[in-house]
């Protein structure tokens, strides 16, 4: 972080700016899982969070969104709900 | 005084002593069997004493039916005595002469010769039951080791399976627990003032008792894994994935992550990394060189009460040699021999753990190209000496001493990602280190880029709208594009991998991955 020009410090701050869009976009999937078991767009938006997050250095949501995915990968309804728990919570620090 | 002996004498006296010799007897018949003549030592051999004139067919039976004008050689005739006679039908002028000789010696050398072959066959026979007997003790042995291979196969397939099930409910309990606590003190911080002492003391406990939870869950967590581990590297699922890492970064983490442990049991932990910097990048699986060094420097920690560990490194060449000694209570010769086998645990160190760690530890280091050797003294310490390929990044290049920043310049790289947020950063940190980046957000306009320009490289996502990245690869084979392409995606799962190798992709990139793995891609593309 330290050597990063202050272009990509700017990009870094927009993106943790970012970060209450984001959990509401978790927090409709989370709330639309438990009435529908439709797990298409959670994927597609886990699978971007895990993207973005893990190339803006928050390894934690990253790996807690790949984890979520492995979930939907396995029919693990119970399991996607506890990840998706933690990644609200990490994107609400 | 000299005698004078004729040539008829000489050869009447070779005559003489040949008939001797071979017991030589004969008789004449004439054109009607009638006999004409004999010799005295017929009878020798058993035959009746013959008379001139009478028919020889009354008193020697082989003679019964015969024609007086055959030729024939009969070898083994009993004669009337027993004895073995070779009897040759000779027919002269109207005559037939019939001799008879000696065949004793002939039969005994051809019985010996029989019995020798007949020993020989018994002896073939021997061999081929042998051989028998040989091939099913290999059959039986191919079988036994076909079932040996599928009990190891059983077996690593249950433990992966029992490992994959213990995962679930721990990933639930960690994860519900992290929760619990988190709430917990978010709690306990914000209205600690107006709650009563005992409450605020019971809170305290919780979390502590739920950090008791997390630990051992984590720690089962861990055991679980090295399980998983051990029974993909029985299946050669594990692959070593080499990538420019700053070295420095991975030994920060290691004594980051173990500080903590060596505190807590009073020792010192000491990492030596020398000749290098934190701009030293290698070129290596990081999370694997992690995984080792957590393991090795883990159980260094573990099994020394007094002192400390010390971990040095430095490079040598294009190796990373890495050593661990440690002050505790050391390994015994017995145990040095069998604590790299598989479940293995030395017996009263009072540890506990799958014994799995050092062998998947060996394990991996050997396919990260290197070796592993331990040195150990009861009472006086360890030390685990290992090396591995670790080629320092951009040393290979024929520009020694550029920066790979300036190189780059010469770069041109197509990079097809819908993600605003991540086509920004990469953009801009490509841009920074002179890479010509042009942007486009979905595989058609990939395709159509591709089409008109002269990329060096394109860096595909796959989850792209309106054309996905591996549609829009089969799009560019189709066309016959040779522009290299390396695909760049969060997803982990193998068959995602496997697809972009199979559509002859260049590589496949993990995110998040930094500037500098792509340009090194680019560079050796470029190459």
């Amino acid at each position: 972080m330290g050597s990063d020009s202050p272009q990509v410090q700017e990009l870094k701050k927009r993106y943790r700016a970012s970060f209450p869009e984001k959990l509401t976009v978790i927090q409709n999937i989370r709330m639309s899982l438990e009435v529908d078991n439709d797990t298409t767009l959670a994927r597609d938006e886990l699978h971007k969070l895990a993207g973005s997050s893990g190339m803006y250095g928050y390894q934690e949501i990253a790996s807690n969104c790949r984890e979520a995915m492995t979930h939907i990968d396995n029919d693990s309804v119970d399991m996607l709900m506890i990840s998706l728990d933690q990644v609200i919570q990490l994107l609400s620090d | 005084m000299t005698s004078q002996i004729s040539q008829r004498q000489v050869k009447d006296i070779v005559a003489q002593k040949f008939v001797e010799k071979l017991r030589l007897a004969y008789f004449v018949v004439d054109s009607d069997l009638l006999v004409r003549d004999f010799s005295s030592n017929l009878v020798d051999y058993g035959f009746p004493a013959l008379n001139t004139g009478e028919p020889v067919e009354d008193k020697i039976d082989f003679m019964i039916g015969m024609n007086a004008d055959i030729s024939l050689d009969l070898p083994f005739v009993n004669s009337p005595s027993g004895a073995s006679v070779c009897v040759s039908l000779v027919p002269t002028d109207q005559q037939l002469m019939v001799l008879i000789s000696d065949a004793s010696d002939t039969t005994l050398q051809r019985k010996l010769l029989q019995q020798a072959a007949n020993e020989n066959e018994l002896l073939v026979e021997k061999q081929i039951k042998l051989m028998a007997d040989l091939e099913a003790t290999s059959t039986l042995l191919e079988q036994k080791n076909l079932e040996l291979e599928e009990a190891s196969r059983l077996q690593t397939s249950f433990l992966s399976g029992v490992s994959h099930e213990f995962r679930t409910p721990l990933t639930s309990i960690v994860g519900y627990t992290n929760l619990v606590k988190s709430g917990l003190a978010k709690m306990s911080a914000e209205i600690d003032s107006y709650k009563p002492v005992r409450d605020q003391h019971h809170e305290r406990n919780s979390i502590e008792y739920l950090s008791a939870v997390q630990r051992s869950s984590k720690h089962l967590m861990s055991l679980v894994e090295n399980l998983l581990d051990h029974g993909k590297l029985d299946s050669d699922e594990i692959v070593i994935r080499p990538k420019p890492t700053p070295i420095v970064e991975i030994f920060n983490d290691v004594e980051l992550l173990l500080k903590p442990l060596s505190q807590t049991k009073s020792i010192e932990l000491k990492v030596d990394l020398q000749d290098v910097d934190s701009q030293t990048h290698i070129v290596v699986d990081d999370s694997r060189l992690r995984q080792c060094l957590i393991n090795l420097v883990g159980n260094a920690i573990k099994f020394t009460d007094f002192g400390g560990v010390t971990v040095q490194a430095k490079l040598q060449g294009e190796n990373l040699d890495v050593v661990i000694s440690d002050t505790g209570m050391g390994i015994s010769e017995e145990d040095l021999e069998k604590i790299r086998l598989p479940f293995y645990q030395a017996a009263d160190t009072g540890k506990v753990g799958t014994g799995l760690g050092l062998t998947i530890t060996e394990r991996i280091i050997e396919m990260m190209g290197g070796d592993m050797d331990i040195h150990s003294e009861l009472g006086k310490g360890t030390t685990v000496r290992f090396d591995l390929a670790a080629p320092l990044f951009n040393q290979t290049s024929e520009h020694q001493s550029v920066a790979p920043f300036t190189e780059a310049s010469h770069l041109s790289i197509l990079l097809a990602e819908d993600d605003p947020d991540i086509a920004d950063l990469v953009i801009l940190m490509l841009d920074e280190s002179g890479v010509e980046v042009t942007h486009v957000a979905n595989g058609a306009l990939a395709v159509e880029a591709v089409q008109n320009n002269d990329f060096d490289m394109v860096l595909m996502d796959i989850h792209m709208p309106i054309m996905t990245g591996y549609e829009a690869i089969e799009e560019l084979n189709r066309l016959g594009s040779k522009t290299p392409i390396v695909v760049m995606s969060a997803s982990a799962i193998e068959a995602d991998q496997q697809k972009a190798t199979e559509l002859g992709c260049a590589s496949y990139l993990m995110k998040p991955v930094d500037a500098n793995e792509i340009i090194a891609m680019a560079q050796t593309l470029v190459k």
